[in-house]
């Protein structure tokens, strides 16, 4: 007990690797809500294959009385591995801390081992096996390996035992085998109880701290990406939902489907995503809010219609849970893809825009802010998140269903294209007076009229409405700099001044999901008094140029951390700016952890800091001489 | 011509059609048959896509939109959805309804959503410039087809009935009586109803003459609508006179249940089953709080 400390900053992370089918989600989802039922901050990023069963499931759970702890890291305090492949294919990795010690158990032939990686630096590391012998059931149904090593985790954390087995019934009632994973789960809490446990539980100074407990702070709810948009569409009015089954935007529909016909809605499941977004139009055409998700090929199906939507001045909101592509690709992995797609996919231009969420909170909020841009812009608006995000479970402060930043909802339309009134599907109908769209160039009353005089009004008509977007928003941008000084007004005294201000050592930029892993790893570096200026652009077209040229006051060297192969956004900073972003990128499907960046990043500053030394170096010598 | 532009459902924009086409035909007979229902324009909406007979919405003064090539079902769906109050007239063609459109067709068919659809068939492509669609006749010259059409031509009315239409009528824009007795009867028709008309193209078809002598009106002739193998019976027929100079061609109501699921009532059922289940997302929220156990999959 004396290894608890109780006042020190705890962050306890738990990998389970299984193959598809042996309920590694499951012990993920379960441990996840059993450490936040007990007052922790916790979340559970789930890595699957695309299939139902075959090929291998992980999830990295963390829980920590710290709620910026991040989700994602590179190392966890114990390694479950519920077959031999699992373990297998961890040893190929560094994503587990303990890799000498899963390489052990590799070599002595162990098919299914524990590991605990001693955490926090600690050389201390054990392994044992998990000896699902012991529980007959699992030979038949290998699903009940998640209560198994529920069960072990509970015995080597000190989890209440009716705590844990509440969490798992509660996840079965509506199926079946509860009695055979009740059996499971009190094999495994037995087995991990025997002779293993004192020496697991001394070397892991956190592990006792989960018994304990916290309680459960009122404000806190748990929700994953997906559900937090979904329950910001319902906040933001949205009535009609209309979709087709897609990896991994699918869990919106199903929230849709559930919820919405509780407020007067309904989700409908369309034949292919041309249904779906047609479906939109043809609600917005009346003023109802409506939306679709999608990801990757449904996206592009939807390419014809986003630009009738913009064509017509008809709303639309569309979320792309970014998968990696191109074609088929990866559906159940991680990427930041289509941003290039978003913006400019379609034939023809047409007006946009375009928001990334990179936190569960942002993925609520910017839902609502999407529908109100959708309707005061009469555009088109896409709301980017990726699967890691939508996947992505975890406790966090309740969001607020009555937010609006704007208040773009109480505004008159722009345009007589616009003129519509509103009105509240499946309850009273509202007259609205009889008007025509048509997705030929057309005059304002919406009939066709190609002529080059009207074609030019109507063109500019229809981009320059987008200059009234607020940029300067705080909600759709973060600009953080630190403790390094804002720059000074410009004045004739201020450009000495300013030159004398310490500057960042370099400038990021990070937009999605990535950008939250960003923040994590520029604190870190923060707190070894590197400094840096950071922006979080969450309105990424259409593009606030300004936002990004301030960033040239604190340091020239800007970089931009994204995940895809051509560094999207970088490029999108090239055409419009005059920076030239070094991009740090990573594409392989799964995200960046904190510290993959904090190392890239450092590698950076580092190489700079080697060029500049040797130039001084030159210079010093060719003045000597 | 007059009379369609004088209708107070015209909107004074003078159809963009070749003189004497047979759509301005269906044009009146729509127009009159909403006036002698009285409907206000403001509470109807005619939705299209793309070819001549799309363009039709805009001509009227109704709601109206002009939306993609083939994707006028999809657009009325979500009208029908958001606006249940509002019907939704469907005007489209062969080449849209049936070649690019065919998937959404025979979806909204089969979920027999309660819209009208008018399908103004010409049996080839006439926008641009001649090309077979799927209902021309087998060896169809068209431009992309110098050698003829070398497939047979779909079926409309058996795709109908089969993909769970609950009312296929046929009609023709030389009949303007019948024609718009079968549009009145598709809008009192509560779920999914076809209205496939034959609408020979003046400037590009030149196998309309014949037609008008060859028609037979089904409700003539003892047909029971309500009964499958007399309506596939019926549909078989219809391009007979396509291979066979003294056969007929059927129009009138083919096929008609009323005993089939609309999915604008099983909405409303649903929405009547989750009446007051939550008052507010914050009765959501407190489901989702720790310790609730709402879980995943």
């Amino acid at each position: 007990m004396d290894a608890t400390n109780n006042d020190a900053p705890f962050t306890l992370r738990v990998l389970i690797v299984g193959e598809a089918g042996d309920g590694v989600l499951s012990a993920g989802d379960t441990f996840m809500r059993t450490a936040a039922a007990s007052g922790f901050h916790s979340s559970v990023h789930n890595c699957f294959p695309p299939t139902i069963r075959g090929g291998i499931c992980s999830v990295l759970v963390t829980v920590s009385d710290d709620d910026s702890a991040a989700p994602l890291s590179t190392s966890a305090d114990f390694v479950f591995a519920l077959s031999r492949a699992s373990l297998v294919v961890l040893g190929g990795t560094d994503c587990a801390g303990g890799v000498d010690r899963v390489n052990d158990a590799i070599n002595r032939g162990t098919d299914i081992s524990a590991i605990n990686t001693g955490g926090d630096g600690s050389d201390d590391t054990q392994s044992f096996k998990l000896d699902f012998g012991l529980c007959p059931h699992i030979n038949t149904h290998p699903q009940l390996k998640s209560s198994f090593v529920i069960g072990v985790l509970s015995a080597i954390l000190g989890i209440p035992e009716n705590l844990a087995l509440g969490m798992i019934t509660e996840k079965l009632k509506s199926k079946n085998l509860t009695a055979q994973n009740e059996e499971s789960f009190k094999t495994g809490f037995g087995s991990a109880s025997s002779d293993i446990l004192p020496a697991l539980r001394a070397a892991n100074r956190h592990a006792l701290r989960l018994a304990s407990g916290r309680p459960v702070s009122e404000d806190q709810v748990i929700l994953d990406g997906n559900r937090a948009i979904a329950l910001g569409a319902i906040s933001a009015g949205c009535r009609i939902y209309a979709s087709y089954p897609i990896s991994p935007a699918t869990p919106i529909g199903t929230f849709m489907a559930t919820y919405l016909p509780a407020f007067g809605g309904f989700a409908y499941q369309a034949e292919d995503e041309i249904s779906a977004i047609g479906a939109v139009a043809g609600a917005w055409f009346f003023d109802i809010p409506a939306m679709t998700a999608t990801s990757g090929p449904g996206l592009s199906l939807m390419q014809e219609f986003l630009g009738y939507c913009s064509m017509t001045e008809t709303p639309a909101v569309i979320v792309d849970v970014q998968r990696a592509g191109p074609s088929t690709g990866m559906p159940t992995k991680h990427s930041q893809d289509d941003l290039m797609a978003v913006i400019f996919g379609g034939h023809g231009e047409g007006q946009r825009i375009v928001l990334a969420a990179s936190t569960i909170d942002e993925c609520f909020h910017l839902t609502i802010e999407a529908f109100y841009m959708a309707r005061h812009f009469r555009c088109p608006v896409i709301l980017l998140t990726d699967g890691a995000l939508g996947n992505l479970q975890m406790s966090c402060k309740r969001p607020d269903p009555s937010f609006n930043i704007n208040g773009y909802h109480i505004t008159q339309p722009q345009n007589e294209d616009a003129a519509v009134s509103t009105a509240t599907p499946q309850t009273a109908p509202t007259h609205i007076e009889a008007r025509r769209v048509t997705g030929l160039e057309h005059d304002p009353k919406g009939m066709p009229n190609d002529t080059s005089n009207n074609r030019v009004r109507q063109q500019y008509k229809r981009f320059s409405k987008m200059d009234k977007i607020d940029g300067n928003c705080s909600y759709l941008q973060t600009l953080d700099i630190g403790d390094l000084k804002p720059p000074l007004p410009k004045s004739r005294f201020s450009a000495r001044l300013q030159e004398s201000l310490p500057k960042a050592d370099l400038c990021v930029i990070s937009w999605g999901f990535d950008a939250a892993m960003t923040r994590v790893a520029v604190s870190e570096m923060r707190k070894r008094g590197i400094k840096i200026a950071c922006l979080y652009p969450r309105l990424l077209f259409p593009f606030v140029n300004g936002h990004y040229m301030e960033l040239l006051n604190f340091c020239p060297r800007i970089a931009v951390v994204e995940s895809n192969y051509t560094g999207q956004l970088a490029a999108l900073i090239r055409m419009n700016t005059e920076i030239n972003p070094i991009s740090v990128k990573k594409y392989n499907g799964e995200p960046f952890t904190p510290e993959e960046i904090e190392a890239e990043l450092c590698g950076i500053i580092n190489m700079e800091k080697f060029i500049s030394d040797m130039s001084e170096t030159n210079n010093d010598g060719a003045a000597k001489t | 011509m007059s009379d369609t532009q004088q209708n107070r459902y015209m909107n004074g924009n003078s159809p963009s059609w070749c003189p004497g086409c047979s759509y301005f035909t269906v044009l009146s007979a729509l127009t009159e048959c909403f006036d002698e229902r009285g409907i206000d324009p403001n509470e109807i909406c005619v939705i299209s896509g793309i070819g001549c007979s799309s363009r039709l919405p805009l001509f009227l003064n109704t709601h109206g939109m002009h939306t993609l090539h083939g994707r006028p079902l999809p657009v009325a769906i979500g009208s029908r959805l958001a606006r249940p109050d509002i019907p939704v007239i469907v005007a489209t063609g062969d080449g849209d309804l049936l070649s690019i459109g065919a998937a959404h067709f025979v979806h909204a068919a089969r979920k027999n959503f309660d819209i009208t659809v008018i399908c103004l068939d010409n049996r080839l492509y006439a926008m641009t410039k001649n090309q077979t669609s799927p209902t021309s006749p087998i060896g169809y010259k068209g431009s992309l087809t110098p050698y003829g059409k070398l497939s047979a031509p779909l079926n409309t009315t058996e795709l109908a009935i089969s993909s769970g239409a609950s009312m296929v009528c046929r009609s023709c824009a030389y009949d303007k009586a019948h024609l718009k007795k079968m549009i009145d009867a598709a809008m009192n028709h509560r779920g999914f109803s076809l209205v496939d008309v034959i609408a020979p193209c003046r400037t590009f078809g030149d196998h309309e003459k014949e037609i008008t002598k060859r028609l037979y009106d089904l409700q003539t002739k003892d047909h029971k609508f309500d009964d499958r193998e007399s309506a596939m019976r019926a549909a078989a027929r219809v391009y007979d006179s396509d291979s066979d100079e003294n056969a007929g061609i059927p129009v009138g109501v083919v096929w008609k249940r009323d005993d089939m699921l609309c999915f604008d009532d099983q909405v409303k059922l649903v929405l009547t089953e989750n009446e007051g289940k939550y008052s507010s997302i914050n009765d959501i929220l407190d489901e989702f709080r720790p310790g609730r156990g709402n879980v995943t999959q």
